[in-house]
């Protein structure tokens, strides 16, 4: 067995990546560990990282909204014209 | 541990420092040089009596307080020093096992009676304990050079300096917050320090890249062999707050060192530098 890890360097470094990743997978599961929620506040909007599929949502409906006052104001300067 | 471990390790300690100085005192001693000047450029623009002013103000702010209370103020001017530290840390870490081996000089050192183990010890121990050491005593320097052309401001303005003496020990005191932060900071980043090890020992060439990108390549299998993503969970806990790499007071010491997630980081880290160990018999 210590022959083939020892075998040359990329069988070693091979060994080493799995062992590091088992490890961190194991304790991983173990404690359940969870990535870390970010919350930024500021005054002009909240943005929640645990809500993303929302924050899509909610910038294409404010998208959609951008587009359609874009195209009022175009039909609008060109009946002016 | 015999005496001959000791003096033998000492040497190698010794050697590290003395080949990359540039990196252990010269960066430190600029960093210092920077700032002194810097700051004598900013006095040089302020009238001499606003200057003999706020130097009263400041002596009769710090007359009589603790040094421990005040010592954690001091810490803004470490951060220059600190990063400094980390970043020539890096380069030392990623540059000094690939280094041997490019310049062949590996060949000589594995024929001294000298184990890989203890050489790669020397290495962390280098990063660990070592460099901070020098990165105090320029702080210090710095520090005491900044004392004698206040108390030469002081005694042509006739300022009492009472204050000042009181200021300079909390100077001093942080000095010990600062080797502490470093400390403990080299401990919760163990992991990184046996992952740049282990890529230095491996690379035949770009040592860093081969670390960077086969971090990456670890992530992207973690998440198609086991389906999670516990690697990028730990890395991000591990670096979203800075205030895990500051100390600012002695009595958070212990706590800071034993705690879970810097035990478990020292775990891993050990399997990294244990890998790191075993890769420097492969001298092609």
């Amino acid at each position: 067995m210590k022959n083939i890890i020892l075998k040359n360097r990329y069988t070693l470094l091979v060994v080493t990546l799995v062992v590091y990743l088992g490890v961190l997978v194991a304790e991983g599961a173990i404690t359940g560990r969870e990535v870390r929620v970010f919350e930024f506040e500021n005054p002009f909007f909240d943005f929640n990282v645990n809500n993303f599929e929302g924050f899509g949502e909610s910038r294409s409906d404010s998208d959609r909204d951008r587009d359609r006052d874009r195209d009022e104001d175009r039909d609008e300067a060109s009946g002016d014209v | 541990m015999d005496r001959f471990t000791i003096v033998q390790f000492y040497a190698l300690l010794r050697r590290e420092v003395l080949e990359h100085r540039n990196l252990f005192i010269g960066a430190p001693a600029v960093v210092a040089l920077l700032i002194l000047v810097a700051t004598s450029w900013v006095a040089m623009q302020i009238d001499e009596t606003q200057l003999a002013e706020g130097l009263s103000y400041i002596s009769v702010l710090f007359d009589g307080l603790s040094p421990s209370d005040i010592a954690p103020f001091f810490m803004l001017l470490a951060i220059p020093f600190m990063l400094t530290l980390y970043i020539c840390s890096a380069i030392y870490l990623i540059n000094t096992l690939f280094q041997d081996r490019k310049e062949m000089s590996i060949l000589f050192w594995q024929s001294m009676p000298v184990s890989n183990l203890q050489t790669v010890l020397s290495k962390v121990f280098t990063v660990v304990i070592v460099a901070p050491i020098f990165y105090v005593l320029i702080i210090f320097a710095m520090y005491l050079i900044g004392m004698i052309l206040l108390t030469i401001l002081g005694v042509s303005n006739e300022v009492d300096l009472v204050g000042i003496g009181w200021m300079f020990l909390a100077a001093i005191a942080s000095l010990v917050l600062i080797y502490c932060s470093a400390l403990v900071t080299s401990l919760w980043l163990l992991p990184t320090i046996g992952w740049l090890l282990l890529f230095s020992a491996f690379a035949k060439k770009t040592p860093l890249l081969w670390a960077g990108g086969v971090f990456i390549l670890v992530g992207f299998f973690e998440g198609f062999i086991f389906g999670t993503q516990y690697l990028a969970n730990w890395v991000q806990s591990r670096a979203a707050n800075p205030n895990q790499y500051i100390i600012f007071e002695f009595q958070s010491l212990l706590e800071r060192i034993f705690n879970y997630e810097t035990l478990f980081g020292i775990v891993v880290g050990s399997v990294l530098i244990t890998g790191a160990v075993y890769m420097r018999r492969f001298t092609d």
